[in-house]
């Protein structure tokens, strides 16, 4: 084989895949014309690439959907809704509690006389505030005693 | 379904919508399916590691949507997987055409038609389509994986080098190296005028 032929046949690949620039694949043409050689070993390289490219087996894919579809985490199905599921829970019993305290009868009102004895006495006892006198009274009007 | 993309199929198969999954199963398959088969040349090893690829896949949805190209991922997956296995076992069986057929229940000798037959043709093709697989089987795993990757899947060879981790001269050399080899193991098959005559 000649050097040309050797440098040629380097990339007749490439020239196949149209991955040569302009000049080195008019060159790669030209040399072809002439040499039956590396015109043989194009139409050989060209053909064992198509014999590729047409490989096509068959493929069973029912058999392969099924196989997987059985192992796929049952559903609603994704492992990922487990967690939009559990917020979704948690929101909906917050949602129930409120709910229900909204429905619960009211306490009865404090009583008032605590609340208003208070600044009543502040009021009038300033000068005594903690006395026994006033803390007694406090305590019966909360009924503490 | 089929007229989503896939960013538009992942986001709905992470909702849980089973079918959106069975979408990008259909659109992606055949291609891991063939990469496994070209690479593991044996059709049950193929089916296993498939599954295993689509459920790796189904596993990973939430972080692949924000990935561009699922195919990619998925060649990446199975290209790893069936070079594991390839090394765990460094045994290839090969399923010969003079082998009885086996069938489901019972083992039938191959029958030869008429030449004019529809049936011929479909034996000449698949044992053209057997002649492929058994010369892919024979070249060095990397090598056998870079044909694959470029010449039947049609990856372009930067993403080949992305795939296996490998200089992108790396890929063409062994590409270079892998189209000799086929080509002397598939000579019988070639039809090169003033050969095989």
């Amino acid at each position: 084989m000649t050097e040309p032929c050797t440098r040629i046949q380097a990339c007749l690949a490439d020239y196949l895949e149209q991955n040569l620039e302009p000049s080195e694949c008019a060159e790669v043409a030209a040399h072809l014309a002439v040499c039956e050689v590396c015109r043989q070993e194009y139409r050989r390289l060209e053909q064992v690439l198509h014999l590729l490219q047409q490989w096509a087996p068959t493929v069973p894919t029912d058999a392969l959907w099924q196989a997987i579809q059985a192992k796929l985490p049952r559903s609603s199905a994704s492992p990922h809704r487990w967690g939009y599921a559990l917020i979704g829970s948690a929101a909906a019993i917050l949602t129930l509690i409120a709910i229900w305290q909204w429905g619960q009868p009211k306490p009865p009102p404090p009583i008032t006389t605590q609340f208003r004895a208070e600044p009543f006495y502040r009021a009038h006892f300033d000068w005594a505030p903690h006395s026994e006198a006033v803390n007694l009274h406090l305590s019966l009007a909360s009924g503490g005693l | 379904m089929y007229g989503l993309t896939d960013s538009e199929l992942i986001e709905r198969a992470c909702e849980g919508e089973e079918r959106a999954f069975e979408a990008l199963f259909q659109r992606y398959h055949a291609s891991v399916y063939h990469l496994l088969l070209g690479m593991l040349n044996n059709h049950d090893d193929a089916q296993e590691l498939a599954q295993e690829v689509f459920l790796r896949v189904y596993q990973e949805l939430p972080r692949l949507q924000v990935r561009h190209s699922l195919g990619a991922w998925l060649r990446r997956t199975a290209t790893n997987l069936a070079i594991d296995k390839l090394r765990r076992n460094k045994r290839v069986r090969f399923e010969s055409l003079e082998a009885p057929m086996r069938t489901d229940d019972e083992e039938v000798e191959w029958q030869i038609e008429d030449p004019n037959s529809d049936v011929m043709a479909a034996v000449e093709s698949r044992e053209l389509s057997e002649a492929v697989q058994n010369a892919l089987s024979q070249l060095g795993e990397m090598h056998r994986a870079v044909v694959i990757l470029h010449y039947i899947e049609g990856v372009p060879l930067e993403e080949i080098a992305e795939t296996l981790g490998i200089p992108v001269g790396t890929v063409k050399s062994r590409l270079a190296r892998a189209r000799l080899a086929l080509r002397e193991l598939l000579k019988d098959f070639l039809d090169v005028e003033g050969e095989n005559e």
